[in-house]
């Protein structure tokens, strides 16, 4: 398996993004690296600003293009002053995930992403619910329970770019909460 | 029953005979969070429990007072209250609001409005019902839709039903205890305060909003209409039988030992008339298109089965005043303000319409004791309005700071749920939406209307 990669980068962060977004526009990268804060991806951001001394920005590129990414990091411009901190290796990615609508176009929605995941991505100990109940059928007062649920929660793990496209994927649908995305490093 | 049995009554009942009272209402408040497919299947059972836990002791313990006074609560309160409900309820789930509005900020919040208006003619329940389907056809295609719901909340489901008894169950309650029909649009200032601002943020924070959506995904208006319009005359007939039995005096008959006005039987009759009458005369149709059952009015007849027969020690206890057994609590009400947050503050996470009546009773217990509640009621209008201008807008008001406050609040949330609109969690509800919206507008109002 190829491993993503992490840079952890020293700099003002505004900057990091505003220049790798240049970067990625103009050499067509769009769509190999992430920024992991706007991706939702757990960073421990205090604990990394004391261990670095300071704003770090982590980003997350895949396996094929981190040589390129890398050399642009280092290569920025003046004024730029950037610092890969840390370089490291991220085997797979994964987060949880849980939902419960009472409506069922929704529910189809939800149905429709977990259903055709990214290569290299699963739902793990995906246990989903559907219960019909016709007695609720109807406004309700004082008893407004659902005449139909469909409810679940699982692990979304495997390939990086993969569970960032399902969470976000899931994070649009109303119903459905995610976590963080927190990830495996190699050793 | 004289004023003196009640007080000596009430003066004799320890404060433990009102647990059965308070378990009612937390059952009515946390099972439909904790446990609500639970609660769907078992709330009869749940009420029945509640009300012998309370009506077997009561009934070993004072005999024929207690059979006087249970069979006194059914007839006098109980039954003319759900006959009123059922007859607006049945008549309006006849009035069908048909296309759609574009979602547009000034069409939502002419809903709004329209919606606050209507509460106070057709009851809170019924306004929301007419109303709260057409709004989510209107705001389908919007991302931000949530708040619109809440607003509505706010003002149709609870705000709007303030100005006549027939909007909001406590001001009925306060109807049959002698308080007159039109005695409520002395609450009309306090509404508009309340509305107004409301109405202007939600169209600020709509309009907001709006212009961040995408043009692209807008959606397209259809001509509006209205189907079963003679469910308006109908409700007009309500109207007038309520009023009539405010000002017309035929006399009194007894049934079981209770002694009840003849023209209070009339309005009653009256009120089924017309909705048998309703039932008869609207399409199949128009009922479909409403989700029309029974099921919300069976569960407020089942309900409130429970609540009158478990609030019968507590309304004795209170009516002895310093007498009873609730002493601190009405030593804690001692001023209009006072009123205004204790019926208010129990009308956010209990049911208001007991609430109401609790204080109702608090406030003639402390202001006029001893004295028979038809003369007792006139006095505290002529010399004290502003405590029951108080407890009125406590429980009307802020029954819409929580999700459990007042009847509809639930209903409309699970309506749009299932709508496909992921509302507020209970506490988001609140700390969200009713402590930085309602609350300061509530300390306000306070100080403008209360002293």
């Amino acid at each position: 398996m190829s491993h993503y990669a992490e840079f952890v980068i020293h700099g003002n962060d505004r900057e990091i993004v505003a220049y790798l977004k240049g970067f990625a526009a103009g050499s067509g990268l769009e769509r190999a690296f992430v920024f992991a804060a706007e991706a939702g991806f757990h960073t421990g951001a205090l604990r990394e600003r004391i261990k670095h001394h300071g704003d770090v920005t982590h980003v997350i590129c895949d396996a094929p293009h981190r040589d390129r990414l890398r050399a642009a990091i280092k290569q920025a411009p003046p004024p730029f002053e950037f610092d890969i901190k840390e370089e490291r290796k991220i085997e797979r990615a994964y987060f949880p995930f849980s939902f419960e609508t009472p409506n069922r176009k929704t529910a189809e929605m939800i149905k429709a992403v977990l259903g055709s995941l990214p290569k290299g991505v699963k739902a793990a100990d995906y246990s989903p619910h559907e219960v019909t109940d016709p007695s609720a059928r109807g406004p309700e007062v004082y008893s407004p329970a659902h005449e139909y649920t469909f409810s679940g929660r699982g692990v979304i793990e495997g390939d990086v770019l993969g569970v960032v496209e399902t969470r976000h994927a899931l994070m649009d649908i109303e119903f459905t909460k995610c976590d963080e995305i927190s990830v495996h490093h190699a050793a | 029953m004289t004023a003196a049995v009640e007080h000596s009554l009430g003066a004799t009942l320890a404060v433990w005979w009102t647990l059965p009272f308070a378990g009612m209402l937390l059952s009515i408040a946390l099972f439909p969070l904790f446990a609500p497919r639970w609660w769907h299947h078992h709330y009869p059972k749940v009420a029945l429990a509640w009300a012998l836990v309370l009506a077997v002791p009561f009934l070993i313990e004072h005999r024929g007072e207690a059979a006087h006074e249970i069979a006194h609560v059914l007839l006098a309160d109980y039954v003319p209250f759900i006959v009123l409900l059922w007859a607006l309820y049945t008549v309006s789930s006849g009035i069908l609001l048909t296309g759609t509005l574009k979602g547009a900020p000034g069409q939502n919040v002419l809903i709004l409005a329209s919606g606050t208006l209507l509460a106070s003619w057709i009851g809170t329940t019924g306004a929301s019902m007419v109303l709260i389907r057409p709004l989510l056809r209107a705001i389908s295609w919007r991302k931000h839709r949530a708040h619109t719901v809440v607003f509505f909340i706010f003002l149709v489901s609870n705000i709007g039903g303030s100005l006549t008894p027939l909007g909001d169950p406590p001001l009925f309650l306060g109807f049959l205890h002698h308080v007159p029909f039109f005695w409520t649009l002395h609450l009309a200032p306090a509404t508009l305060f309340l509305a107004v601002p409301l109405l202007t943020l939600f169209y600020l924070l709509d309009r907001r909003y709006y212009r961040r959506e995408e043009a692209k995904s807008r959606g397209t208006a259809e001509v509006m209409g209205i189907r079963g319009w003679h469910n308006f005359l109908y409700l007009a007939g309500i109207v007038g039988a309520v009023l009539l039995s405010g000002v017309w005096r035929i006399g009194e008959t007894h049934i079981l030992g209770v002694e009840l006005k003849i023209e209070g039987l009339v309005r009653d009759a009256l009120l089924v008339v017309l909705g048998v009458l309703s039932l008869k005369t609207t399409s199949v149709g128009v009922h479909r298109a409403n989700q029309f059952s029974w099921g919300p009015i069976r569960e407020v007849a089942i309900l409130f089965a429970g609540i009158f027969v478990t609030i019968i020690p507590a309304l004795a206890i209170l009516k002895a005043g310093e007498h009873g057994a609730l002493r601190s609590l009405i030593a804690l009400a001692d001023s209009s303000r006072s009123y205004f947050w204790l019926t208010g503050g129990l009308s956010s996470f209990l049911d208001n319409a007991p609430t109401y009546l609790t204080f109702f009773n608090a406030a003639l217990g402390d202001l006029l004791p001893n004295l028979p509640e038809v003369e007792a009621v006139p006095q505290l209008i002529a010399m004290h309005h502003h405590y029951l201008h108080a407890i009125s807008c406590g429980a009307v008001f802020m029954g819409a700071n929580t999700y459990i406050g007042n009847a509809p609040n639930f209903m409309v949330k699970s309506i749009a749920e299932e709508a496909g609109i992921e509302m507020p969690s209970f506490f988001g509800y609140i700390f969200k939406y009713s402590i930085p919206i309602l609350i300061p507008l509530f300390l306000l109002a306070t100080f403008v209307f209360f002293d």
